[in-house]
């Protein structure tokens, strides 16, 4: 049996294999009204059914079906604060076919990155409602926008404690530099609500300090070189090596046998996350050190907000996996070539935000697909993405580049050199920015989309309606 | 045949309803009736909203 908890979002369009499934003895909310079960039915002609049961005898509402009104309102359900047990095949439909929409919260002490970029958001710029003390006075909101610096001068970037201009970019320039006393915000111990922008924006421009889980872990590691020494001892007075393995292993062992199902598990959801308070918990070759090779069946946010070496990655085997839901949301390659390794999507059933935001990686070697692999903005926000090369066929639909404005001409190249020659009505999506700088007809031109060379590129796959965003 | 390609006026991008452009080069089974144009405002909206994750 899965467990789970909280909100949910169903998406608006839900497609999958014939099936049916029912389940009981969970409760949910939706449209503020308690329900008990689910009956979800996807019949072989592709209708979906999905109905919210309020009794045994299966009466329900339905969010989306053919036989009763579908209803825009019941599309949020809520399962409330504690994990429940949940049918396994309910579980899975679920995950494959919603969005988790949990609150973000923020608390304890962030650091900004020495200086931080312009924005465009609206929320930033109109202020983020949060309670923080920084250079030893307290605030309620924080914002990002212009300021005016002088008739004739213009406007520039600042960065906005309450009404206090704390930090004052240059004219002209597109980034904020952080003075010392103001790069130190306190949230408080406490969660505060944040608004989704706000998080976004110190996740990537923000660094949080001194998390409790890696105080912990880093007692964990102490512990462990404490029965490594006991160990030792007992295996020099008795004589016996057997003596000195244990007491080096044994911490080791107890944790990963248990984590890894004694080389078992093969659904990783979230296994090495690290914390949505930012921090890094998993640290490569200090505690992220698994014992058995990891073959997933299911990666969904597996590596969230990591931050690991190419090595580490390279040696997980993706090719049976089948959800990549934000396996690699936010992550970052450690080193500075940022080089994200090989990758086997083939078996892919669901790739929605599989890199999303993971401006810590510049390359990705090659992502081997399959015909069947499905694309929903896996690339949503990965904005210094250059190159990537794929493998296989693309043939299904709603491939997005749109945030990679960098994309090389080669990566440009793959993409389309890989799409089906034979496939009809389907869809792909590159960066404007990205296209016309690639291939632009002279150094700095940023024509690129009225170039010969892109039309006669894109004239190959004629079968294929190309976006450029 | 050549293809068919819908440029947005400034402020705006084309979407069939799943894929949005401010240029778009339709498939030889594509059509322009298939697209309308949205302003860049509704279509960031849409785009957070498509692409929220948790």
């Amino acid at each position: 049996m899965a467990r789970i908890k909280g909100k949910w979002e169903w998406y608006n369009v839900i497609t999958d294999e014939p099936c049916s499934l029912i389940g009981r003895g969970f409760s949910f909310t939706s449209n503020n009204e308690p329900f008990i079960g689910l009956r979800i039915f996807v019949g072989a002609g592709g209708g979906v059914d999905v109905a919210y049961l309020y009794d045994d005898d299966e009466q329900g509402v339905y969010y989306m079906g053919d036989s009763e009104v579908v209803n825009s309102n019941y599309r949020t359900i809520d399962f409330g604060s504690t994990q429940q047990e949940i049918d396994d095949g309910l579980y899975d439909f679920i995950v494959r076919h919603a969005i988790s929409r949990d609150p973000k919260t923020v608390r304890g002490k962030w650091r900004w990155n020495e200086s931080i970029p312009a924005t465009d958001s609206a929320d930033l710029m109109r202020g983020c409602a949060v309670s923080f003390t920084s250079n030893d006075k307290s605030y309620d909101l924080l914002s990002i926008d212009t300021v005016d610096i002088g008739a004739g001068v213009g406007s520039t970037w600042a960065l906005f404690y309450g009404s206090d201009t704390v930090c004052v970019g240059e004219a002209g320039s597109e980034s904020i530099p952080i003075s010392p006393e103001y790069r130190e915000m306190d949230f408080g111990s406490a969660e505060q609500e944040v608004s989704h922008e706000l998080y976004l924006y110190l996740l990537a421009n923000a660094t949080y300090l001194m998390p409790e889980i890696a105080e912990k872990l880093g007692r964990i590691a102490e512990n462990e070189q404490r029965v490594y020494d006991a160990g030792y001892r007992t295996g020099y007075e008795q004589g016996e090596a057997a003596g000195v393995e244990q007491g080096k292993r044994s911490e080791y062992d107890l944790f990963w046998d248990t984590f890894q199902k004694n080389g078992d598990r093969r659904y990783y959801e979230r296994a090495f996350a690290d914390t949505t308070n930012g921090g890094r918990m998993w640290i490569n070759g200090k505690n992220y050190r698994p014992k058995y090779p990891m073959k997933p069946l299911q990666a969904m946010q597996m590596y969230e907000y990591g931050y690991l070496p190419y090595e580490a990655i390279a040696a997980v085997d993706f090719s049976e996996c089948t959800d990549f839901y934000g396996t690699f949301a936010y992550f970052s390659i450690v080193g500075t070539d940022k080089k994200f390794p090989p990758i086997d999507i083939s078996s892919a059933t669901r790739t929605q935000n599989m890199f999303g935001w993971c401006t810590g990686i510049k390359e990705i070697e090659e992502i081997c697909v399959s015909e069947t692999t499905p694309y929903s903005s896996c690339f949503a926000g990965t904005t210094n993405l250059v190159e990537v090369k794929f493998n296989g066929t693309i043939a299904q639909n709603g491939l997005n580049f749109k945030d990679c404005t960098q994309l090389s001409v080669q990566s440009i190249e793959s993409v389309i050199n890989h799409l089906s020659g034979t496939t009809t009505g389907l869809k792909v999506t590159f960066s404007r920015t990205a296209v016309n700088k690639a291939f632009e007809t002279s150094e700095g031109a940023n024509d690129g989309e009225t170039s010969a060379e892109w039309a006669g590129l894109i004239a190959t796959k004629s079968n294929w309606t190309i976006a450029l965003a | 045949m050549e293809r068919i390609i819908l440029r947005a006026k400034n402020g705006f991008l084309f979407t069939d309803g799943e894929v949005y452009g401010k240029t778009v080069y339709l498939g030889v089974n594509d059509k322009p009736e298939n697209w309308h144009e949205i302003s860049k405002d509704e279509y960031e909206k849409r785009v957070k909203e498509e692409e929220a994750i948790d």
